[in-house]
């Protein structure tokens, strides 16, 4: 876990491997502003999640991409084709709805033999693929089944043969687990990796699910009110996020809020430390596996005194809740082996190095 | 126990089924096969009305299949269009689109005929607005008083009628089926014949049937728009009233609900076969 | 059976004048019935035309002679038969028939002789409706007449320069689709018979003159424009300017085209046309002599027949009424020559309802009809 150079300097780079490149793109309904001008890289066999919460814009970037939005501005490329101006129908791309738009009037075979038949294949080339992508998708037994028979997972399983079938550059799923439940989803997951790595194609898909974009992909965009406020893989997002809102909405994490001047750094809660940057105000994030109880004399980048308020154990392990100065409180998650336990009402030192400290503006 | 409280349930629906189209549907079954001699009913089963109808009447009923499946045929294309542009192109819009059929529905019947014998006739509407442009130098006189007056009556009043069936059909599609359908290639065309028609399968054959049945069995407008235009309601009319012939109206009736039972099926089987994938 | 002028006028009477007429004299309160009535009054059973009930209800004479009307409207003139034989001997009172289905009501048992010196505004019914044969039968009068009206040849003058002398002229090429038809089949039948056959009895016809007739009538269909549904219909398709002239006509459609603003006139062909005559009946039995002596007598009273001509605008048979009656209102009938009405047309009545020798039946007429109508 280390700093990483912000996110937004590479995804500036026009890199020739890119698969799919977002330039300025933006889309505005009268006076709201869906998507502010935004660009984005995503490189072949990307498994690419567009996280944030409800009406950040995802939707509205995925549906750019696949076509059916058209952008206020920027253009859309793919494979080096500008499709800005193309229709989903001619667009390599295809989507998974998030209601997956079954044909109900049609059964499995024929949902997911449909695109095949409006490209005029032969027939026994459609029979050919049809069968190879029930049996991917483990649906030959429901092959002539109505769709509408089907469960919420089959269904999903038949969105997703009827997309792959046409072997598109980017295949866009539109919160494909939202409508599961929790068990399903955890199978769905594993399901959506397996086709992912079977297929060997380039997923982008949207999602308000930390927990899934975290498990499912291998780079992750946070949105935020029409921004894409940090790009990259899963452990820099984590590690080193890079507003206030990406470190909140990804994982637990504590904020210190503070006072920057001359590349020092004064935290309301009394510590201080040198931190280059412009001045101002900043919020320092700590996660709470990274801050220690710190025994007797022991020291650390950065101290703080508080009083132990809460210690829940957990199994894997503990968190206890410490009270600090201005009536801040910071969560800590201790080894669960840990011995002494903390108990409520003690006076402890926390401490962590400053390696895992962020220091985002404001 | 449960089963039976069922029962009990559909009673009131079944019954009221049963009196107001079974009963009478019966009544006239039965009645068909007497005869009317100088006023008094003859019981005595005969086959005469059935042979009279297809012997002197065939051509009339003819006729009138031809023009209720061309009024139907129009009436539902329009029907059709119109609710596609209410449900999928000026969504903004529909509540008012439908809100307009709805209030034709109250105009009446024959406010409607009078309003087209307005628009039509030789000094009407139509013929003077042709005649102020230059168009014409003398008023087109075919277009009151002709099969075409009648099918375009018919059609405007039967245009709720088809209207309402199809968009209730077409509110049923999901917006992401056809998205997922231009996703997975097809254009407009292919939408419409893969997705939206065979989806609205049942509007579009409730809706040619209401039209169907509307016109089949109208005796009001060719009287009053068709100038010398007979259809078979105007001579089962009149074996109700002033022919006194209650059996040969009857027969009339039920060959002429044959017809009508075959060519609606025949349509079914057609749009069927076109949603067929 | 027959929809005849009289199953049509009510029509146009219902539609047009009627209720209009009513509402508008309705402040009059001539129409409601008195519901505060100190001792029980006498319950008239009336079955007829729609709007032949007003000449009598529409003042308080029905009030001052303690009488309630119940009325029951009809469709088409079978109905009085079907009505009548149906349970309605013993319950109903006035019937009122076209005089053409009178020897039937008669020969069916279903009316009873009128008692002429009960009906003493008889004497002023003029004697070319008081003694047409149809009404009385076997030298006893059965039927009250009160109006009357004929078929005659309506025509546009505007557009008419050259006015036909015969029906045949209406087969003129120069009136190609300017002639408008009544869907009327007893009066349409009648005059293609008076034209085609060359009888002077159209209601005896063989089935041969009957193809004739059909053969005429399809003629002139061809030459039509339209065949109305009923006279206000006729009225409006001359008023619009889509037909010129008429085969079937009523003297009336000259005021329907007047209150639309065409000014039309009529003729009578040398052939001559029918001519209709409506009629107050006493039932069989009927349970309220007296009353229904009280009714007949007033439809054809100088009040009664009055409201009738200027209301209705329909033709009356009161000589006395016909002089009170405005010009404009008197003019619209040939009053002044009435005594020479049967120049112009006939009272024929009605073909034979039961097969009679070699003679065609009504039911055939009908039938044949229908061949005229899909022609």
């Amino acid at each position: 876990m280390t700093l990483q150079t912000p996110p937004e300097t590479r995804s500036k780079q026009d890199s020739p491997a890119a698969l799919l490149k977002l330039r300025g793109i933006s889309k505005r309904y009268g006076d709201f502003a869906a998507v502010e001008p935004l660009d984005l890289d995503i490189f072949p066999r990307d498994f690419v999640a567009v996280l944030g919460p409800s009406g950040c814009g995802k939707t509205t970037l995925l549906r750019i991409i696949g076509g059916f939005v058209s952008p206020t501005t920027g253009t859309v490329e793919i494979d080096g084709r500008d499709v800005t101006k193309i229709g989903p129908e001619k667009r390599p791309t295809n989507t998974v709805f998030q209601g997956y738009g079954l044909f109900p009037h049609m059964t499995v075979r024929q949902n997911v033999g449909y695109g095949l038949r409006l490209q005029k294949k032969t027939r026994a080339e459609i029979d050919d693929r049809v069968a190879e992508a029930l049996r991917q998708s483990r649906l030959t037994e429901f092959a002539d089944r109505s769709v509408a028979a089907l469960s919420g997972g089959q269904q999903q399983r038949v969105a997703l043969a009827r997309a792959l079938i046409l072997r598109p550059k980017v295949l866009l799923l539109d919160e494909p687990l939202a409508a599961l439940d929790l068990k399903l989803r955890h199978t769905m997951q594993d399901e959506l990796r397996r086709l992912h790595q079977e297929f060997g194609g380039t997923f982008v898909f949207v999602t308000h699910d930390q927990g899934e974009a975290l498990s499912l992909a291998n780079r992750i965009a946070v949105m935020n009110a029409g921004r894409i406020e940090q790009e990259g893989n899963a452990e820099s997002i984590y590690a080193a996020p890079a507003t206030r809102f990406v470190a909140t909405f990804i994982g637990d994490a504590n904020l210190l809020q503070g006072e920057r001047h001359g590349g020092q750094v004064k935290l309301e809660a009394g510590p201080a430390f040198a931190d280059a940057g412009p001045d101002g105000a900043i919020t320092a994030v700590v996660r709470p596996k990274a801050v220690k109880l710190l025994a007797a004399g022991e020291g650390a980048d950065v101290q703080i005194a508080g009083m132990v308020e809460d210690v829940v154990y957990l199994g894997d392990h503990i968190k206890c809740s410490v009270k600090i100065m201005g009536e801040q409180q910071i969560i800590v998650h201790l080894d669960a082996a840990i011995a002494p336990r903390p108990v409520v009402g003690e006076q402890v030192n926390l401490g962590w190095p400053l390696l895992q400290q962020r220091v985002v503006v404001a | 126990m449960e089963s039976r409280s069922n029962y009990w349930l559909v009673a009131p629906s079944a019954l009221i089924f049963c009196a107001l189209f079974i009963a009478p549907m019966a009544f006239f079954a039965v009645l068909s096969f007497w005869q009317v001699e100088y006023f008094e009913l003859s019981t005595e089963p005969t086959l005469a009305n059935y042979r009279d109808v297809f012997a002197n009447y065939w051509r009339v009923m003819g006729f009138t299949v031809v023009v209720a499946t061309a009024t139907a045929l129009l009436t539902t294309a329009l029907g059709f269009v119109f609710s596609f542009l209410a449900r999928f192109r000026a969504v903004e819009w529909a509540q008012a689109l439908l809100f307009i059929v709805l209030i034709t529905l109250f105009g009446g019947y024959l406010m409607k005929i009078y309003a087209w014998k307005t628009i039509l006739g030789n000094e009407g509407v139509l013929n003077s607005a042709l005649l102020a442009l230059g168009v014409i130098s003398s008023p087109i006189t075919s277009l009151l008083y002709s099969p075409q007056a009648v099918v375009v009556t018919l059609m405007h009043f039967s245009l709720p009628f088809a209207v309402l069936p199809i968009y209730a059909s077409m509110r049923g599609i999901a917006d992401s089926e056809v998205e997922a359908a231009r996703d997975l290639g097809a254009g407009r065309w292919p939408i419409l014949s893969t997705v939206i028609v065979p989806r609205c399968q049942s509007g579009i054959v409730a809706a040619f049937s209401f039209v169907f049945l509307i016109v089949g069995g109208d005796y009001v407008t060719p009287l009053l728009v068709g100038g010398k235009l007979t259809m078979i309601g105007n001579l089962i009319a009149p074996q109700f009233g002033a022919q006194f012939n209650w059996p040969l109206g009857a027969a009339m009736s039920i060959v002429m609900l044959a017809a009508a039972v075959i060519v609606i099926y025949l349509f079914r089987l057609l749009v069927a076969l076109w949603s067929r994938q | 059976m027959g929809s005849n002028k009289s199953s049509s006028s009510g029509f146009a009477l219902t539609r047009r004048h009627f209720t209009q007429a009513i509402a508008a004299t309705a402040a009059a309160g001539a129409v409601g019935l008195p519901s505060t009535r100190a001792q029980a009054a006498t319950s008239i059973n009336f079955v007829g035309w729609q709007g032949y009930d007003d000449p009598v209800a529409f003042d308080d004479f029905l009030k001052s002679k303690d009488i309630t009307l119940n009325t029951t409207y009809i469709g088409n003139n079978d109905e009085i038969v079907a009505k009548l034989r149906g349970g309605g001997v013993g319950t109903i009172d006035i019937v009122t028939p076209y005089m053409g289905y009178i020897p039937l009501l008669v020969k069916l048992d279903l009316i009873q002789p009128i008692d002429v010196s009960r009906v003493p505004n008889l004497e002023k019914v003029m004697p070319i409706f008081r003694n047409d044969p149809n009404i009385n039968v076997d030298g006893k009068l059965y039927g009250i007449p009160f109006t009357w009206g004929g078929g005659p040849m309506v025509y546009d003058p505007a557009v008419i320069t050259n006015v036909p002398t015969s029906w045949k002229d209406l087969l003129k090429p120069e009136f190609t689709g300017k002639v408008g038809m009544m869907d009327d089949p007893l009066g349409n039948m009648m005059i293609g018979a008076l034209v085609a056959t060359g009888t002077s009895t159209p209601t005896k016809i063989t089935a041969a003159q009957l193809e004739q007739t059909i053969d005429f009538l399809i003629e002139v269909k061809k030459q039509s424009r339209v065949v109305a549904a009923s006279w206000g219909d006729l009225s409006d398709s001359i008023a619009r300017g889509d037909v010129a002239l008429t085969f079937n006509g009523w003297e009336t459609m000259v005021k329907f085209c007047g209150d639309k603003g065409k000014v039309v006139q009529y003729t009578y062909p040398i052939e001559r046309t029918n001519a209709w005559l409506d009629n107050y009946c006493i039932a069989k039995d009927a349970p309220n002599l007296d009353a229904a002596y009280e009714l007949c007598n007033r439809v054809i009273s100088v009040e009664g027949q009055k409201r009738l001509a200027e209301v209705a605008i329909q033709a009356i048979v009161n000589s006395d009424a016909v002089a009170a009656l405005p010009a404009d209102i008197r003019s619209l009938y040939p009053y002044d020559d009435i005594a020479n009405y049967g120049k112009k047309a006939g009272f024929f009545g009605f073909p034979p309802v039961e097969p009679e020798g070699d003679l065609t039946t009504f039911s055939d007429w009908l039938k044949a009809y229908e061949r005229f109508k899909t022609a």
